[in-house]
């Protein structure tokens, strides 16, 4: 089970190091699209998730939700989160 | 004496190519690459594993020093093999491209070479493309196959001019985050040896088929290593083969397949980010390759494609004016931000109330990167094949390619007094028709009807085992049926409504061939299917004046319209050479 806390996160500390963006942009109801982040790096962002939590994660996680808070609900729905 | 040791060195690797090697160690002979010579350089293939690993003595007359050899010990991962040619290779400055598969434009061995000496421990970074309508793990998904793939390269003919290849291979691979931006990875790239020891070759860690995400590790590695420099070469380009490549080739698992990839290089490197250093450029850029490159990026990556207002350039003079007006008009370039900002609430249940007081009002600032895609798609003709966003909203779907050929060779028809009336046949909301009678009447051509056939209520259901599969009539793609008063309400507002318009309703199949029409000097056909595009043919070519032009939409897009028009022009012993307008238009001329 993941935590919430946890996965955002390490989201934050993600998208700040993939695209240099400020932490504190980093809303949980910013699109990710809006960040810079396209389809390619929303791939890459399930795979390295999948490694970092040691849960599988499908690939279009990041691609089917907008935003940081969709993507927490996703997960809550599929039942991945505590 | 011994022979002087190459300048170049490149490390090619294979796996399972015997349709895409040939091209590649084509483009890469002296034969096509020019402003370098034989013995400037060498091509080591490393053949990784294939049943039957290609052989020398067939490509001896490429006049290549050229060497291939099998991996003795071939992986699922071509990391090991790169690291093999690696030590094999003579030359102090040493290329690899890790994927058989990609071509290369006249002039990149040569600007490789020139690029290189701009510094003294360079990182010599490449564009790569994919041949075809877009990204291959999609458009296979939708069709694209090594057949399709075979006539775009022969519509270009790119053994005589081989940036042709930018032509029909509109989609750039590498550049995600701009054209100047960081390159994700380059897939052909030269290092001096020095860097290459330096760094140990390739990573072994990269276990997964295809390397994953080794080559973008080598990347980011030899750019962080200190006293490196990029140095981006522009204007030239390597071209991907479809091929059932691990990574650009998955088609619809595709995503799984980059999942994993960055899965890896997570695991073996604890981050993800994009090494974005200071590049520099290098564009020895050659008038061909300026040419057809300068469509390439205007196609849309710009802010302004068209001609930009400089002061001194003469005013074209109104009818000129008039006709881009409304080309921009037929194609909806006005008015792409809100083609935009619905495509932003496709599929959405609700809509948020900034949307209509902040993003519709402002697309270029809140939907830029959208913005720009459109502009790239609808330059490109490409919008039909995007699966998001349905036909374009404006008149005509053809694109702004077509679109400009279809006014050459009305222009053409004009100039030359070529005998005949102009004819589309399947016209969707009529705009390529419109501006074929806007330029007759320009011209004040009276003598001349426009004809347009259409069943002004979608696409017949495939009844041939040609159409098998396709099934785009109205109850599948509404948006393709528009009725014959539509199309006639479009011509009266923009005043072009006459007697000369003649309106042909129904199939074709019932319509064309008892038709009055007696000489054609254009005839048009974007009918989709193999029974549409065939039964349009066998109706009407023979009424084709000589000299006339005959252009087919789809033959590119469509493979039950290419094998139409292919059996069509082999049964009629037509031997007028087919050209490529963009990746799917196609035309000839009757001679
Ligand atoms: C792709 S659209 C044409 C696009 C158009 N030329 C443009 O400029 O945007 C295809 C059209 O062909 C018509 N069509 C296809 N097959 C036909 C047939 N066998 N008989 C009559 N109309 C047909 C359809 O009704 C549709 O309007």
């Amino acid at each position: 089970m993941l935590n919430e806390t946890a996965v955002r996160t390490w989201i934050t500390e993600f998208l700040v190091s993939l695209t240099g963006a400020e932490a504190a942009t980093i809303t949980g109801d910013a699109p990710f699209y809006n960040l810079g982040i396209d389809s390619v790096d929303a791939v890459v962002m399930a795979g390295a998730m999948e490694e970092h939590f040691g849960t599988e994660i499908e690939a279009t996680l990041v691609l089917r939700n907008a935003t940081i808070d969709e993507l927490i609900a996703d997960l809550r729905e599929s039942g991945l989160l505590s | 004496m011994t022979p002087k040791p190459p300048e170049l060195s490149l490390i090619v690797i294979s796996h399972e190519m015997a349709r895409e090697l040939p091209r590649t160690l084509y483009s890469l002979s002296p034969r096509y690459q020019e402003g370098i010579a034989a013995e400037d350089y060498e091509v080591i293939v490393i053949d990784n594993g294939s049943r039957q690993p290609p052989r020398a003595e067939d490509f001896a007359d490429l006049g290549l020093n050229l060497r291939i050899e099998r991996f003795a010990d071939p992986t699922p991962s071509p990391v090991r093999a790169i690291n093999h040619g690696l030590g094999l290779a003579a030359a102090p400055l040493i290329g690899v491209s890790i994927d058989g598969a990609r071509m290369a434009s006249p002039g990149l061995l040569e600007a490789c070479r020139r690029a290189a000496r701009t510094d003294p421990m360079p990182v010599v970074s490449t564009l790569s493309f994919q041949i075809g309508p877009g990204p291959q793990w999609l458009t296979q998904q939708q069709g694209y196959d090594s057949a399709w793939e075979d006539r775009l390269l022969t519509g270009i003919d790119w053994q005589a001019d081989g940036y042709r290849l930018f032509d029909i291979s509109p989609f750039a691979e590498n550049v995600g985050r701009g054209w100047f931006g960081p390159l994700s990875e380059s897939n052909l790239l030269f290092l001096p040896r020095a860097l290459w020891d330096a760094l140990g070759g390739f990573d072994p860690a990269f276990e997964s088929p295809g390397g994953g995400a080794a080559n973008a590790d080598l990347l980011w590695r030899a750019l962080e290593h200190p006293g490196t420099r990029q140095v981006v070469v522009l204007g030239e380009g390597i071209f991907h083969q479809i091929h059932g490549g691990t990574h650009t080739n998955a088609g619809a698992a595709a995503l799984e397949v980059h999942k994993r990839a960055a899965k890896e290089y997570y695991r073996l490197r604890g981050r993800i980010r994009v090494v974005d250093t200071e590049r520099s450029y290098f564009g020895p850029v050659s008038r061909r390759a300026a040419e057809a490159y300068a469509r390439q990026l205007a196609a849309g990556q710009t802010a302004a494609p068209r001609a930009v207002a400089t002061p001194l350039r003469p005013g074209p003079e109104a009818g000129e004016r008039y006709i881009d007006l409304l080309k921009a008009v037929l194609l909806n370039e006005t008015g792409l931000e809100t083609e935009v900002a619905l495509d932003a609430l496709r599929g959405r249940k609700d809509i948020p109330p900034a949307f209509w007081s902040e993003t519709l009002y402002d697309v270029p600032g809140k939907l830029a990167p959208a913005l720009a895609e459109k502009r790239r798609l609808r330059a490109q003709g490409l919008d039909t094949l995007t699966a998001q966003a349905g036909p374009p909203l404006g008149y005509t779907m053809i694109g702004r390619r077509r679109l400009d050929h279809l006014q050459d060779c009305v222009a053409t028809i004009l100039a030359e007094a070529v005998a005949g009336d102009l004819m589309e046949c399947g016209v969707w909301r009529g705009g390529a028709c419109l501006l074929m009678k806007a330029m007759l009447d320009l011209a004040g051509a009276q003598d001349r009807n426009l004809w347009v056939a259409d069943s002004f209520a979608g696409l017949p259901p495939p009844a041939l085992p040609e159409d098998e599969g396709l099934d785009l009539s109205r109850d599948h793609a509404p948006a393709l049926a528009v009725s014959q008063a539509r199309v006639e309400r479009a011509f009266a507002d923009f005043g072009l409504l006459d007697a000369r318009v003649r309106f042909l309703p129904g199939f074709f199949a019932d319509t064309l061939a008892g038709c009055a029409v007696e000489k054609l000097a254009l005839l048009r056909l974007d009918g989709d299917l193999y029974s549409s595009t065939l039964q349009a043919l066998e109706a009407l070519y023979d009424r084709v004046a000589p000299g006339g032009f005959v252009i087919i939409d789809d033959y590119g897009g469509l493979g039950q319209c290419a094998l139409a028009v292919d059996r069509f022009r082999a049964a009629r012993g037509i031997t007028a050479p087919l050209g490529m307008i963009d990746w799917t238009g196609a035309f000839w001329r009757k001679s």
